[in-house]
């Protein structure tokens, strides 16, 4: 199959046309999207061969939107030249009738959207039902549009997804072949990763409940292990926030909103819209849109779109054993599950850590028989940008998404420990999202610098043995000595054998370097950053210290 | 929701919006009326259906599109006076978001009045909102005697030459979402005051080159206790001090320091506005002093959760939550 091109746009949220705020009105859209068009043109594409816009076209149920929704796609479609049955459109949350849905009645809030998506795209569906289209949409392009919305119950999240739904579903999969791509759309994002960047539009303690399609986990296992060898890309939006991953057999890719009004409290947040290019040399690569305004104010009508190449981060969700390096520290099991929190933002920190000249060489002892060969200056770092504020809210949304939505983890059941300075200061910040209980500890230098009150005390360890789960929160992760000394220290004054959880969360943690089984009572541990290399080695492996005098010791 | 900042009182509840940002949607929206917040706004009105609420405007420069789309109905209809204080800036956001307000009276600080039609006079609205007033700072003090442990018998502190009956612990007060609101928003009150006197000064001078410090401003904190307040400090007034936050790990209680401060890669001349948890004898503020001052910079001014003696006795300008012999419960140090 050719190249194929494709624009992905989402989150029109049609308020109302008729007025000046906003950039689809009435008498606005046709010059804005035709400087889209310009924009994807001066970025070298010529044929776009398929549009796919995944919901929200109208803002907080005003189906009477709908025509004018309407118009906005098809204008797009008719200056890229596509023709309208190689247009393809999801529902969003804000294109039910809530009322209606609350009543149970799923036909009746879909029907306005559905007399819309008839009439705009979907013609060529080959299976139909109320949850999804499926169909080809250009060639040997496939599409399978699903409705996220269904099974909320009128709640503002994205729904149930029964397995029976499922399975119908993986028949028609079943007969698409493998080596034709299938573009998989819904407007709720399947999974975290991309999701974890949404900050600043919902940066609430339970955004991941509603934003997160998590029944919709059981279909995109099934595709990956159906389609494996194959393309299959699955778009969406909601969450008003650009991302792109390749995880097993799928590219997710999610565009931030092509609308909303102007003076929108995220209103500086850039418009945007996704072309994918699928075939050719790589089997997926993107171009990014934004549309910059101009001047301090986000003003109706000021602007102009530019463009940027996007590429896909493949996730490694575990990390292999590494091959043994010479004279292990430690003999090596299987490292535990370290989790990248936010692939996009890692790359923002090592950026910013070369930047800045925040890195240095040499010789780090902070205690018992390891060396670290490298320093990562904390504070400056994260006094670059709003990189502190950006690690709050990522952790916080870590400890919601994978500790707290558990089921069996209540807040009140969970402490958080931080470990020394900044770890005290992210485990402070982000109790007061999630509503866990802080403590702090100092645990550098062993201790042997800290006041009883500061080190883990029997009663502060009485404490954190009452809780269920135990987040260990701190800057850098070297020889996870610390971590474990941690939990020692803490058992230890358990009166009997305790269940407690645990888990971990840290800004850096090279997971390339061999921990033998320093962390293996670590049930999950998110990391900001672990793709940097922090070099250990065996104080015995190196001089005496009179001999290459370390640039820092905490002895 | 899982915390709600309020402080209920008898005569009246208080509140803070960027208590309730903060607590909604941590820190990358303290100064913002999102939903969430409007969401707690509607949740403290339902707390109690008589006293007045006062809810504290200071923080915010905005209101979000939409914000009170999904209560603007149960805030209007509601039967206490919600009174938003300090909200000169957001009046016509709020009107927007939740009609025409019932009253509204202006003074010192704008106060915006929704909710029942029995209609607060001007002089009950103030007085309400000094009651408030009063009724955060015996908050603070509350959690701040709270926090005290008592020995078994006196014995010395490790951070001071004293000898104490017991020793007062931050650990409490970070360890309870709530608290540690409350504390690190008045803190940042204190430091927001010290820098607008500041400013004015600047205006008022003749030379105001003197003043030039003030763009080197930073945030710092000298041991564990303290860091989780000054970053929270730092947050909070944001305007370039979110980024301006040091932590240097361990000028105290026990003195050695633990970080790249000791090596050098850290580089700052910095004005500091040090961040405290309780200062006794002031030990610590004298070395974090020399700390500065060797570095080119100097500590300007010093807010804490408590001290004891009175703040000109320490030598720097200091303004404390609360003076520990004030409080009811007797503590004593002594050589």
């Amino acid at each position: 199959m050719p190249p194929t091109a494709l624009l992905h746009v989402t989150d029109l949220h049609i308020n109302d046309p008729n007025s000046a705020n906003e950039h689809l009105r009435d008498g606005y859209y046709d010059e804005y999207l035709a400087d889209l068009v310009r924009a994807v043109h001066a970025a070298g594409v010529e044929d776009v061969h398929a549009l796919i816009a995944t919901g929200d076209f109208v803002d907080v149920g005003k189906v009477a939107n709908f025509p004018h929704a309407k118009n906005v796609i098809h204008k797009l479609a008719d200056l890229l030249r596509i023709p309208h049955q190689q247009v393809a459109v999801c529902p969003g949350n804000h294109d039910v009738n809530r009322p209606d849905e609350k009543k149970g009645d799923l036909e009746a809030a879909r029907s306005a959207f559905r007399s819309f998506a008839e009439t705009t795209g979907n013609s060529q569906a080959t299976f139909n039902n109320l949850r999804a289209s499926c169909g080809v949409l250009y060639d040997k392009l496939w599409f399978l549009m699903l409705d996220s919305t269904i099974g909320a119950e009128g709640e503002n999240r994205a729904g149930r997804f029964e397995d029976q739904e499922v399975d119908e579903i993986m028949r028609w999969i079943k007969g698409i072949p493998v080596d034709e791509p299938l573009i998989v759309a819904s407007h709720h994002p399947v999974d975290t990763y991309i999701a974890h960047s949404s900050a600043f539009d919902d940066p609430t303690g339970d955004w991941a409940q509603k934003h997160i399609w998590w029944e919709a986990a059981k279909l995109r296992e099934r595709i990956k292990k159906e389609r494996a060898g194959g393309v299959s890309v699955w778009l969406c939006g909601d969450i008003h926030r650009h991302g792109q991953f390749i995880e097993g057999a799928i590219a997710f890719c999610t565009a931030g909103r092509l609308g909303v009004t102007t003076s929108a409290s995220h209103g500086e947040v850039r418009r945007q819209a996704t072309l994918l290019q699928i075939g050719g040399d790589q089997p997926i690569t993107g171009i990014r849109f934004e549309y910059e305004v101009e001047g301090g104010m986000p003003a109706a009508h000021a602007g102009s779109w530019t463009h940027t190449p996007i590429g896909f981060t493949r996730i490694i969700k575990e990390i292999p054993v590494p091959t043994p390096v010479p004279r292990p520290l430690v003999e090596s099991s299987a490292p535990p599950v370290l989790e990248i929190i936010d692939p996009d933002f890692q790359r923002e920190l090592i950026n910013a850590i070369s930047g800045n000249e925040l890195y240095r060489f040499g010789r780090f002892v902070t205690g018992g028989d390891t060396v670290s060969l490298a320093w990562v200056s904390i504070g400056p770092l994260l006094g670059t940008g709003n990189t502190l504020e950006a690690v709050l809210s990522r952790m916080a949304r870590w400890t919601e998404t994978r500790i707290l939505n558990d089921g069996s983890l209540q807040p009140e059941h969970v402490v958080l420990l931080g470990l020394d300075c900044w770890g005290a200061v992210f485990a402070s910040q982000i109790s007061i999202v999630t509503g866990t209980r802080a403590f702090c500890t100092s645990l550098r230098g062993d201790g042997a610098h800290s006041a009883p009150e500061e080190s883990l005390n029997p009663a502060l360890a009485a404490e954190i043995l009452d809780a269920k789960a135990v987040v260990l929160v701190t800057d850098v992760v070297a020889s996870g000595r610390s971590l474990r000394r941690a939990r020692e220290e803490i058992m230890s004054a358990a009166k009997q054998p305790s269940a407690l959880r645990w888990f971990a969360i840290s800004l850096m943690c090279d997971a390339q370097q061999e921990r033998g089984d320093m962390l293996d009572f670590v049930e999950s541990h998110g990391t900001l950053c672990a793709d940097l290399r922090m070099p250990l080695m065996s104080r015995y492996d190196l001089p005496e210290e009179d001999v290459l005098v370390p640039t820092l010791s905490f002895r | 929701m899982r915390v709600l900042p309020l402080i209920e009182g008898s005569d009246c509840d208080y509140s803070r919006l960027q208590a309730m940002a903060w607590a909604a949607g941590g820190a990358s929206t303290l100064r913002w009326l999102t939903d969430l917040v409007a969401k707690q706004i509607l949740a403290a009105v339902r707390r109690d259906a008589k006293k007045p609420l006062v809810i504290d405007c200071k923080g915010i420069q905005g209101v979000a599109d939409h914000a009170f789309d999904l209560v603007r109905e149960e805030i209007r209809a509601s039967s206490r006076s919600i009174l938003f204080v300090g909200a000169d800036s957001l009046r016509i956001p709020l009107e927007r978001g939740l009609g025409r307000a019932v009253a509204t009276y202006q003074g010192e600080l704008d106060v915006v009045i929704y909710g029942s039609e029995n209609v607060l006079t001007r002089s009950e609205a103030f007085s309400t909102v000094e009651t408030a007033i009063a009724l955060h700072q015996q908050y603070l003090q509350d959690v701040i005697e709270r926090s005290y442990r008592k020995f078994e018998r006196p014995k010395r502190l490790l951070s001071t030459p004293l000898i104490a009956d017991g020793v007062f612990d931050a650990q409490k007060i970070i360890s309870k979402p709530e608290m540690f609101i409350w504390c690190s928003v008045a803190l940042a009150d204190r430091v927001e005051r010290t820098i607008t006197d500041w400013f004015a000064g600047v205006e008022r001078s003749n030379t105001p080159a003197d003043y030039k410090w003030l763009k080197d401003l930073r945030i710092l904190a000298v041991s564990l206790r303290s860091s989780p307040f000054a970053a929270a400090v730092g947050l909070l007034l944001g305007d370039g001090l979110e980024r301006s936050i040091e932590i240097v790990d361990h000028v105290g209680p026990k003195h050695r320091i633990l970080e790249e401060h000791a090596i050098g890669t850290v580089l700052s001349k910095g004005q500091y506005i040090l961040i405290s948890d309780f200062v006794i004898g002031g030990t610590e503020l004298k070395i974090a002093r020399a700390y500065a001052e060797m570095r080119g910079g100097s500590i300007r001014f010093v807010t804490a959760l408590a001290s004891y003696l009175e703040p000109d006795a320490y030598g720097v300008p200091m303004m404390p939550l609360v003076n520990l012999r004030a409080l009811p419960t007797p503590v004593s140090y002594q050589f």
